[in-house]
């Protein structure tokens, strides 16, 4: 769908446009949903431009609001999976009697952008024009998502909301995002994205959509995807409980590790589970073996932070995965390390006791390296803490996570606590850590990424002792990352710091309310922990914070976070694994 | 949070950030296929089929699942993946910063062993070149001070560096490719065998389709243009020979049978089972009614055998 028309006022000319637009069936399918349109004069002064009205009197405290918001984004969580299904009738209830909005579907014809990998992008333009009915409306939304064969996505999610005051509140205007995406028949992969403004109005007791504007969006395609799912023509499809059932009720694991573990050439990958590991095995014809159990790797338990490296040094990939505890029948214990090692063809053997890491240590995160500069591969332990125990004891600057540790390889798969001596002993709420030598001085330093608090950069000062550099990074905001990945983003030789970490449009909204009504500096602080990801430069003394993340600031709540060139233009990209938690209702919290 | 209830910041898809010639990123999640919304947790990118580029691999928090994406943007020969092997402390050079320089700059990438979140990527690094034959390397080796330079590394190769030696090796590698996937949509291969299949009438009653019997399945929607169009411009006996299954949710199911009624087809119109439930017995076992593209044929023989997938209209 291309669109280069100047736009127009009126409704009728945006269905006009569209028509336009579109190939020359879907405009007969269009002209068949939309009223044939009078006179031009006529039209543009029967219909007045679409307007909302603001709430009267708006609710300020930050908890009540938030639940409303959350009311109205089950609503659109509901709109959102009908329209996944192209049941757009199914939306027609709700919207009241006498709605009006603008319509979705043919605005978007501005100036062409064209985007890495062939991506085209049209911005759509911003108009004051009057709205149609919700019959016509939903005409609109049918035909803008029926000449796809696949429909991919339907999205819908709150971003601003204000409530009038009432018991219970009679009236909202939400300002949300809408995304829609399908495949043409032809391969073509094309998304609509706009942001709305919405009036909602409570009706016998249920929020309907009263009043919808366009305030801005755009038109994206491309012809292919770049990844394509070959999950289960390669035989990698493990699927577990759902989340919340036994088995499967750890928020935060759900760790994953490659290697080559046979010696074949070829690429492995182990994925610990909460009941099971499974060990995919790279075969030569393009699929994967599970082999857990012919491998000793079916009970390793752990499953959050894991790494292979050769250890030992004998020529193959050993093992060592963490975890974080156990809480049954009302008591609670600590995990150990794990420690497996590798006979040289794939066969594991634990090894843990005689690795010296029998004794409890929470812990999600691993990181190999030679920190002390024995030619002995370390380890760092990236302690957590357990929630069921004791739950963060503050906000900002929490003191009491589990202890990182350094473990420091005696040779063989033996290793020593040397976290004292190296001077990293602290109680962070420790997620993940990243090792490498940053400052070019010949040895290994540390990034620690932290809930609760703010990242460390620790710098080694040779032979593996280390100092905290508070100034580093530039920023002594509190953050709740999760993970992160290093790489020269910006092409000038030096190492960056890509950071994943919590998006919450709720933490946002929350914690903007409570600013405004006076709770100014915790707010602000606690704000900081729900601003998603971060990009850092690198420079040879430390870190600068990039605006915005250079565009990867928004992502979700996120998690897993890796750099590659996926494109092989030269240029590191980012990918990124999000959301905490789906559950099966509609409500997110 | 009740994990079989609300969500908690759920909904949310992975993202697929692709920097551009001005430095900065773009989010084409929406357009590259691999944007799940299974709650992802750790995520690595290895070359699993040693073509030259980097897969991704995630494991989601929802069902455990684990997932794998094979990298199809373009051809592997626009880089150069790296092995190293120190001579000096531990032999794998971990911790090592590796820089590949062409004319449009440098860009460096370090072995690590832990990384992204609870994750331990590839050993191995891959460089994309973009349009340049060729790039320079020099490594930091662990305990190093001082970058070495290790020669030129020509596009499309495998190359290991070996502390101390100036020159590279090349490393023979065949290049595989991952397995095709299999149809969208489909949760059998072709060649599998079909379960019995359980459809439904417009009033939600249920119905068994016979089997031994050789069948083409229709799928479509009377919401999917495509679909419409081509059921509309076939000729009847054409449409007569096929077993249409509209996969229709609630009021939509009235314009299905109106639209079926209208072409003259006789019989009841069947629909695919809407509800959750109802998906995950045999229809369910076969396909995933959410994300079967429309049309799509399913062409199965006399025995129950998943024949071929057409998606091109008859």
């Amino acid at each position: 769908m291309r669109c280069h028309a100047d736009q127009r006022l009126g409704w009728w000319a945006l269905v006009l446009l569209f028509a336009a637009c579109a190939d020359e069936k879907l405009a007969e399918l269009q002209s068949t949903l939309a009223p044939e349109p009078t006179r031009e004069g006529e039209l543009l002064s029967l219909q007045p431009i679409l307007e909302i009205s603001e709430p009267e009197g708006v609710i300020q405290g930050p908890y009540t609001a938030e639940a409303l918001a959350g009311e109205v984004g089950n609503l659109l969580t509901e709109f959102a999976d009908r329209v996944l299904v192209r049941d757009i009738e199914g939306i027609a209830p709700h919207l009241t009697g006498n709605f009006l909005g603008h319509p979705l579907g043919g605005a978007a014809c501005g100036p062409e952008e064209s985007l890495p990998l062939g991506t085209v992008r049209y911005e759509l333009e911003a108009q004051a024009i009057p709205g149609v009915d919700g019959e016509r409306w939903l005409g609109d939304l049918s035909a803008l998502v029926s000449n796809w064969n696949q429909m991919t996505q339907a999205e819908l999610h709150v971003q601003e909301a204000e409530f009038e005051r009432g018991d219970p509140s009679p009236y909202g205007v939400v300002v949300f995002r809408l995304q829609l995406a399908g495949i043409t028949l032809g391969g073509r992969h094309e998304a609509h994205a706009r942001r709305l403004r919405g009036a909602f109005r409570r009706v016998k007791g249920v929020w309907k959509l009263e009043r919808v504007i366009v305030e801005a969006g755009y038109n994206i395609h491309r012809k292919g995807a770049g990844f394509v799912e070959v999950t289960q023509s390669t035989g990698v499809q493990h699927q577990g409980p759902n989340f919340g059932q036994p088995g499967n009720n750890r928020e935060g694991w759900n760790g994953a590790a490659v290697a080559d573990v046979n010696g074949d050439g070829r690429l492995d990958v182990f994925v610990p589970n909460t009941t099971r590991g499974y060990l995919y095995l790279n075969q030569a014809d393009g699929t994967f073996l599970e082999a857990a159990q012919e491998c000793g790797l079916l009970g390793t338990g752990g499953g959050t932070g894991l790494v292979f490296a050769d250890f030992d040094r004998d020529g193959d990939q050993d093992l060592v995965l963490a975890g974080i505890g156990w809480n049954r029948l009302g008591e609670t214990g600590g995990d150990p390390l794990r420690a497996f090692e590798n006979d040289g063809e794939g066969h594991f053997k634990e090894v843990t006791d005689q690795a010296g890491m029998g004794s409890p240590m929470p812990a999600l995160g691993l990181v190999a390296a030679d920190f002390d500069g024995d030619g002995h591969l370390d380890l760092f332990v990236a302690g957590y803490g357990r929630m069921e125990v004791a739950r963060n004891d503050n906000w900002i600057q929490a003191t009491n996570g589990a202890p990182d540790r350094l473990l420091l390889g005696l040779g063989g798969l033996a290793f020593r606590d040397g976290t004292k001596d190296a001077g990293l002993l602290d109680r962070d709420w420790t997620a993940s850590a990243l090792a490498a030598d940053l400052d070019q001085d010949g040895d290994m330093d540390l990034v620690t990424l932290n809930h609760f608090g703010v990242n460390r950069f620790w710098r080694n000062q040779g032979q593996g002792t280390f100092v905290r550099d508070d100034e580093a990074f530039g920023s002594s905001e509190a953050r709740l990352t999760f993970g992160g990945t290093l790489g020269d983003f910006d092409q000038d030789g030096f190492l960056d710091l890509y950071l994943a970490g919590a998006s919450s449009g709720t933490g946002r909204r929350m914690f903007s309310r409570m600013e405004s009504s006076g709770d100014g500096n915790l707010s602000h602080s606690l704000r900081g922990l729900a601003q998603g990801n971060h990009l850092l430069r690198g420079t040879r003394s430390g870190f600068e914070t990039v605006s915005g993340a250079a565009g990867a600031g928004s992502a979700g709540w996120a998690w897993g976070t890796v750099a590659a060139d996926f494109d092989l233009d030269g240029r590191l990209d980012l990918a990124c694994a999000n959301g905490f938690v789906t559950g099966d209702l509609p409500e997110d919290t | 949070m009740d994990p079989s209830g609300t969500s908690f910041n759920g909904r949310q898809r992975n993202r697929l950030f692709i920097a551009g010639e001005d430095g900065t990123f773009r989010d084409l999640s929406v357009m590259m296929g691999a944007d799940s919304s299974l709650d992802g947790r750790s995520m690595v990118a290895a070359d699993f089929d040693s073509d030259g580029d980097a897969d991704l691999f995630c494991h989601n928090l929802q069902a455990e699942r684990h997932q794998l994406w094979r990298n199809d943007f373009g051809s592997g020969d626009r880089s150069v993946t790296i092995r190293l092997r120190a001579t000096r402390g531990h032999p794998e050079g971990i911790g090592a910063t590796v820089i590949v320089v062409t004319p449009a700059g440098p860009v460096a990438q370090v072995i690590a062993r832990g990384s992204g979140f609870a994750a331990s990527g590839s050993p191995h690094l891959i460089f994309g070149l973009g349009a340049e034959p060729s790039g320079k390397v020099r490594v930091l080796w662990p305990g190093d001070k001082t970058w070495r330079e290790h020669g030129v590394l020509a596009a499309g190769g495998s190359y290991l560096l070996i502390q101390g030696e100036a020159d590279p090796q090349t490393i023979p590698v065949k290049a595989g490719q991952l397995s095709d996937p299999w149809p969208p949509g489909l949760r059998m291969p072709i060649g599998a065998t079909v379960p019995p299949i359980v459809l439904e009438n417009a009033a939600g009653e249920a119905r068994t389709l016979e089997e031994g019997v050789a069948r083409k399945l229709y799928f479509w929607s009377s919401a999917c243009a495509p679909c419409v169009r081509g059921l509309e411009g076939m000729e009847s006996s054409a449409r007569e020979r096929l077993q249409l299954v509209c996969v229709d949710p609630g009021l939509r199911r009235l314009e299905a049978v109106r639209l079926v009624q209208a072409w003259g087809v006789e019989g009841e119109v069947l629909f695919a089972p809407f509800s959750p439930e109802l998906r995950k017995g045999n229809l369910g076992a076969l396909l995933d009614v959410g994300n079967l593209p429309v049309p799509s044929t399913l062409v199965i023989d006399e025995a129950g055998t998943l024949i071929a997938v057409e998606r091109v209209l008859e």
